[in-house]
């Protein structure tokens, strides 16, 4: 599988923006959580950040010298990705250690800075990706797609390991979660039908779409199963334990995760003759 | 005026040879896999209701607004006031952005140095006053070095069939065009 860095540290920096925003708004909302809970959802942001950085160098041929992939901000929006991400990064660690000290109005105002620079981050991520050379990544979509994996994975995480801290009694993210995946379905939808019908380009990278084995897996994994699972949560009115929430966000990871993998490996780029 | 230096690809002269690949590869010492300069072909009745072979050289391009420049993330690529784009080696780190920029499929990774290179025009050659090796090595003079600055576009086409989009980076390139061929049937 190519692009297996690109496409483990976009979902994991999306999944790490999307769990440090559910947490900021719980807490602005006037949700109590947990000091224990908070420490370990705030240090796992931090990991998965870490890690989804450090991953990222694997796409370059010479990761040693990654930094200099910051001297181009005036025109390249991969070096405004990374100088944000980077940024991310550091509050991530500002904001576990507010979690440590138990302040209260810091943290708040942390989380509110992370959260911003984090959507951020991602919306530079898809400006990377929007160019006239792949006319099938040459649109907003790119982004939604990105801010959708986002908003799937964070809240399903946050809300796993308040479960297992034993914590948040009588809360549900299904109804929420549910309506994010018809979302992401609707959009994808949408996507594939505008893009078969646009040039030889984008017609192509449709035809790879459709011979693509992850893109069904996708289907399966990704929305079909998801979707029955939130959905009969919703419908029956049960809390979702641990157990499932585990599984669901399995689901979703591994949907995405495939999802992401169809978005490098189907695209074709403007050449000649097309 | 400062001069801008761009191709001229005359499709009617060329045939298919592929010497100017081979002249760049020779000049440059290029990988096996590595093409600076490809030689197209372009469908047989693209310019003319009589099938003929026909087919187009190109490089890099030199654009007005080099994508590939703007893209890069560690300033690898710059535009000389003459126009030509150069990638500096030493500055590239592999991460293929500029592979992605590009319209024309110009720059091209190497896996054996993980970084990536393309055509620079053969700018020693030019500071020295000679032609491009693709030029010089073109047996049917088919490829000419142009200064964008005195050319009249009268005759030269700004695009060929199969060529994409020119308005995304201003390429400074032209075309001589076929003539196109009339097949005429005499009943006997």
């Amino acid at each position: 599988m190519s692009e297996l860095a690109l496409i483990l540290f976009t979902v994991l920096i999306q999944l790490a923006v999307g769990a440090l925003v559910t947490l900021t708004v719980m807490e602005l909302l006037g949700k109590e959580i947990k000091l224990k809970s908070g420490k370990t959802i705030s240090l796992s942001v931090l990991v998965i950040s870490a890690t989804s950085l450090v991953v990222s160098l694997g796409h370059l041929g010479h990761p040693m010298r990654a930094y200099t992939a910051l001297g181009n901000l005036g025109t390249s929006w991969l070096s405004r990705e990374i100088l944000v991400f980077a940024i991310f990064f550091l509050l991530t660690i500002v904001y576990w250690m507010q979690w440590k000290e138990d302040n209260l109005q810091l943290r708040k105002t942390v989380g509110i800075v992370g959260s911003v620079v984090g959507i951020l981050g991602i919306i530079v991520s898809g400006l990377i990706y929007i160019m006239p050379a792949m006319p099938a990544w040459n649109s907003l979509t790119t982004i939604i797609f990105f801010l959708l994996t986002a908003s799937l994975l964070g809240p399903v995480f946050v809300f796993m390991i308040l479960k297992w801290q034993a914590e948040n009694e009588g809360a549900s993210i299904a109804g929420l979660t549910l309506v994010i995946l018809i979302l992401s379905v609707l959009v994808s939808l949408s996507y594939v039908s505008t893009i078969a019908n646009g040039g030889t380009a984008q017609a192509l990278t449709v035809s790879n779409m459709l011979m693509s084995a992850s893109f069904w897996l996708r289907i399966i994994i990704g929305w079909f199963l998801p979707i029955v699972l939130f959905a009969y949560y919703v419908y029956s009115k049960k809390q979702m334990n641990v157990q499932v929430l585990a599984i669901a966000f399995l689901l979703l990871i591994v949907g995405e995760l495939l999802g992401r993998e169809v978005f490098y490996n189907t695209i074709v780029a403007l050449q000649f003759g097309l | 005026m400062a001069k801008k230096y761009g191709f001229l690809v005359n499709i009617e002269r060329c045939v298919g040879c592929h010497s100017c690949e081979m002249a760049c590869k020779n000049m440059n010492q290029l990988d096996p896999d590595i093409r600076w300069r490809k030689v197209y072909e372009i469908e047989e009745t693209a310019y003319s209701n009589v099938p003929v072979r026909i087919y187009a050289s190109l490089a890099c391009n030199h654009c007005e607004d080099p994508a590939c420049l703007k893209a890069c993330p560690t300033g690898a690529y710059t535009k000389r006031a003459d126009g030509i784009v150069v990638h500096d080696h030493d500055k590239c780190i592999g991460c293929k952005m500029c592979v992605m920029a590009c319209p024309y499929d110009v720059p091209q990774y190497n896996p054996n140095y993980k970084k990536v290179e393309k055509c620079h025009m053969c700018h020693e050659r030019i500071d020295q006053g000679l032609d491009p090796a693709c030029v010089a090595g073109c047996p049917m003079d088919a490829i000419e070095l142009i200064d964008m600055n005195q050319i009249t576009e009268f005759g030269l086409d700004k695009e060929c069939v199969g060529f994409p989009d020119t308005s995304i980076t201003k390429p400074n390139v032209r075309f001589i065009k076929p003539r196109s061929l009339v097949q005429v049937r005499r009943d006997v």
